[in-house]
């Protein structure tokens, strides 16, 4: 292992610019960063993320969320703090490489023919071999067996005797540089992915044009289905989508999860499927004669279409529907409280004799119907069904950033396994010729693998 | 009868047979008994062959899509990175056999001991119906097999370097020299870590392709960067400021014991995208 050469800087009186500088190169900034980053990042995945304040209260009283929110733990990996971390390790990551970069590059390049055999014998791995033979003998023997071994040569023949410097695999010493490049460029993809990769999701009904603004042309659903296993499971479901471009039918696929659709770099995901929350195609009323109690007619109405219902003097009409019923008392708006269909209810228009008399919400569940009648109307009205449209969960992501990813991934995979698997080894050979011999100084270096190297010399040795 | 939990239950024997013969290989250090145990260890990763062959069969798709098919996966994949050891280096680290295949019977005890839904065959949901499963699932698992059989090498080379320092003759004294033991434990995890990059890697493409986001920050996506900051640690240590030793060996324990967090302690503990396995 070669040692860093790091004491230039210690020797001289240090300024600030020096002192931000090895601050920023410094290993311990990065220990302290990676420890934070994981520290941050392991909390993630404990504190649930992206929940309402109100949960995190519940869970972990209303002491402890104060500091939950303090440190942005519900939302941890999008926090300042964790942004400005990645952003430090960044910087150090620059730095550092910025200053090893002449130290690799020096060993990455430089020919050296000019040593004595002193240095050779300097080496961890040295050996001298008594050669039966010329200077000039030893030598062809020498440059034919570190060829047999993939070793690039050069040559400088002095007066005193002959200098050989052989190398190879001298490309591994680049591995690490590309290998934090790559680190770099994935970074910067994550980079340009938050500041303007965008991603929504969309429930798509059958028939109802959606407009892409990011791609200025409609995704309409031509159909959506659900093919089902023999033990009645899910086994996969399908959205048959068109894209519609200046009026223009350009483009039908069918899609399902591990196979989107791409249209001008926006990407369509099959995510979800699921009945809708906030509409309905039609439902069953049944209106019962308050004063005789006998069920007058029982009507299909479709969703926001008024309904003339014969004989009884009523137009009716479906103005509202929620899955799951809740009432906001400040803004007073009835809401979904979520997307299951825990509590259905629909709002109905009621005009009677030519006047809206009431617009009240019915409910699906027996227990709550009939429980505020409707005092100015002959009638009781009750939801006794309906039908809610499926719809095809759509995840839509255009992001720039990702191709830089990749290519960022496809450099760091390069990088490590140049790093890892091609070695660098170098070797000085002094040849000194001495009366009918000749004597061969044999040493050499590897940046890693030193068994490997070890045994190479060996053989090396065997050969002569 | 001759269904795949069969032959993973025979699996779980002939390990521990094999595991038994090393152990006492050791300590009797009769040489008919190592190349008992060896065969045995060929004969379990035979079977191990057989049971991966017959679940592909049964499920009639590649084996990796629960907990209890990766422990499988893992442990055949554990056993033959030891196998190579012993063929490249004869009968020297047969040592290494000893935790291996003790490794080894305990991921398929593990496996045996799942509750039955994570052992059941089912089919396969549209997420997974995909032939990156493939690709993501064998390269993380040749990460992390190298990484348990690192871990395995860590300990050997903590009771051999501390034994060195003693003078009287030891147990120990059969183990290989600490220094191959340290080039071995560096040497699995320089496979591991480009292999775990690269299962990081497709599992990003993968979900980049199903999911339309490559990252989303899902406790299976977090620990596995925690795992591979602990490893890349690891390099920095060694490479740049010339670690050997019992500090790398630490490194390698403490790595792999963040590897089966990652790998059971996620699917269990933490919810999450990755909740399959």
């Amino acid at each position: 292992m070669e040692t860093v050469v790091q004491t230039e800087a210690e020797s001289k009186p240090r300024g600030v610019f020096q002192k931000v500088y090895d601050f920023l190169s410094s290993v311990k900034l990065a220990v302290v960063v990676f420890f934070l980053l994981a520290a941050g990042s392991i909390s993630g995945t404990i504190i649930e993320q992206g929940l309402d304040p109100q949960e995190y209260i519940t869970r972990y009283g209303e002491k402890w969320y104060y500091w939950i929110n303090l440190l942005s733990l519900p939302n941890v990996y999008h926090s300042w703090w964790f942004t400005l971390l990645l952003a430090l390790l960044a910087i150090n990551l620059a730095v550092c490489l910025s200053k090893r970069l002449p130290t690799i590059w020096r060993a990455y390049y430089v020919v050296d023919c000019d040593f004595t055999h002193n240095l050779v014998q300097n080496f961890k791995n040295s050996t001298v071999i008594k050669f039966q033979g010329t200077a000039e003998e030893a030598k062809h023997k020498t440059l034919a067996i570190l060829k047999g071994h993939q070793y690039k040569l050069w040559m400088e023949n002095g007066p005193k005797g002959i200098s050989i410097f052989a190398a190879k695999g001298r490309i591994g010493r680049l591995g690490s540089t590309l290998t934090h490049i790559s680190i770099f460029i994935i970074l910067s993809g994550t980079v340009i992915s938050s500041a303007i990769g965008y991603r929504t999701f969309y429930p798509v009904y059958e028939g109802t044009p959606l407009y892409i603004p990011q791609g200025d042309f409609y995704l309409v659903l031509d159909k959506f289905w659900i093919d089902y296993n023999e033990k009645g499971g899910v086994k996969d479901y399908f959205s048959k989508l068109s894209i519609i471009d200046k009026e223009k039918k350009v483009m039908t696929k069918t899609i399902q999860v591990n196979d989107p659709l791409q249209y001008k770099g926006v990407w369509f995901y099959q995510s979800s499927y699921g009945m809708a929350w906030d509409r309905i195609d039609k439902a069953l009323i049944r209106i019962t004669d308050k004063k005789s109690g006998k069920v007058v007619t029982e009507e299909v109405l479709d969703f926001r279409k008024a309904k003339e219902i014969k004989g009884a003097d009523l137009r009716l009409t479906i103005t509202n529907f929620v899955s799951h019923f809740a009432y906001d008392p400040k803004t007073k708006q009835v809401y979904a409280q979520s997307p299951e269909h825990e509590n259905p209810a629909i709002q109905l228009e009621i005009v009677e004799g030519g006047q809206t008399i009431a617009t009240p919400w019915l409910f699906y569940d027996p227990k709550l119907q009939g429980m505020f009648p409707i005092d100015k109307s002959k009638y009781d009205f009750v939801l006794a069904d309906y039908r809610a449209p499926q719809y095809s969960g759509l995840q839509m992501a255009k992001d720039p950033g990702v191709n830089l990813v990749w290519v960022g991934s496809a450099f760091l995979m390069a990088g490590l396994f140049i790093s890892f698997f091609i070695f660098h080894r170098r070797l000085w050979i002094r040849i000194e010729p001495s009366e009918k011999s000749a004597i061969i100084y044999l040493g050499g270096l590897a940046n890693k693998d030193a068994f490997g190297f070890e045994k190479e010399m060996k053989g090396i040795l065997e050969s002569f | 009868m001759f269904n795949s939990f069969f032959l993973s239950d025979i699996l779980l024997w002939v390990y521990l047979a094999a595991a038994c013969c090393y152990i006492f290989y050791m300590a009797l250090k009769k040489e008919g008994i190592g190349h008992l145990a060896f065969a045995l260890t060929i004969i379990g990763w035979l079977v191990n062959t057989a049971t991966l062959i017959v679940r592909t069969i049964e499920t009639g798709r590649a084996p990796y899509a629960n907990l209890y098919e990766t422990m499988v996966l893992l442990s055949w994949l554990v056993v033959m990175g030891y196998i190579a050891i012993e063929l490249k280096y004869s009968n020297k680290l047969r040592v290494v056999g000893a935790v291996i295949v003790t490794l080894a019977f305990l991921a398929m005890g593990a496996a045996a001991m799942l509750p039955y839904r994570y052992q059941a065959i089912e089919p396969l949901i549209p997420a997974l119906q995909s032939n990156w499963l493939i690709l993501h699932v064998i390269t993380t698992f040749v990460g992390y097999a190298s990484f348990a059989i690192a871990f395995g090498i860590g300990i050997l080379y903590l009771l051999k370097e501390r034994a060195e320092h003693r003078v009287k003759p030891s147990f120990f004294d059969r183990f290989p020299n600490s220094e191959l033991l340290d080039d071995l434990n560096y040497k699995f995890i320089a496979i591991g870590f480009p292999f775990v990059t690269l299962g990081i890697i497709l599992g990003a493409i993968w979900a980049n392709y199903a999911w339309g986001g490559y990252w989303s920050w899902d406790p299976k996506e977090t620990w596995s960067l925690i795992v591979w900051f602990i490893y890349a640690g690891y390099f920095h240590g060694r490479l740049v400021r010339g670690w050997r030793g019992r500090k790398t060996a630490y490194f390698s324990i403490i790595g792999f014991l963040a590897v089966i967090f990652l790998y059971w302690g996620v699917s269990f503990v933490l919810p999450g995208l990755h909740a399959y396995a």
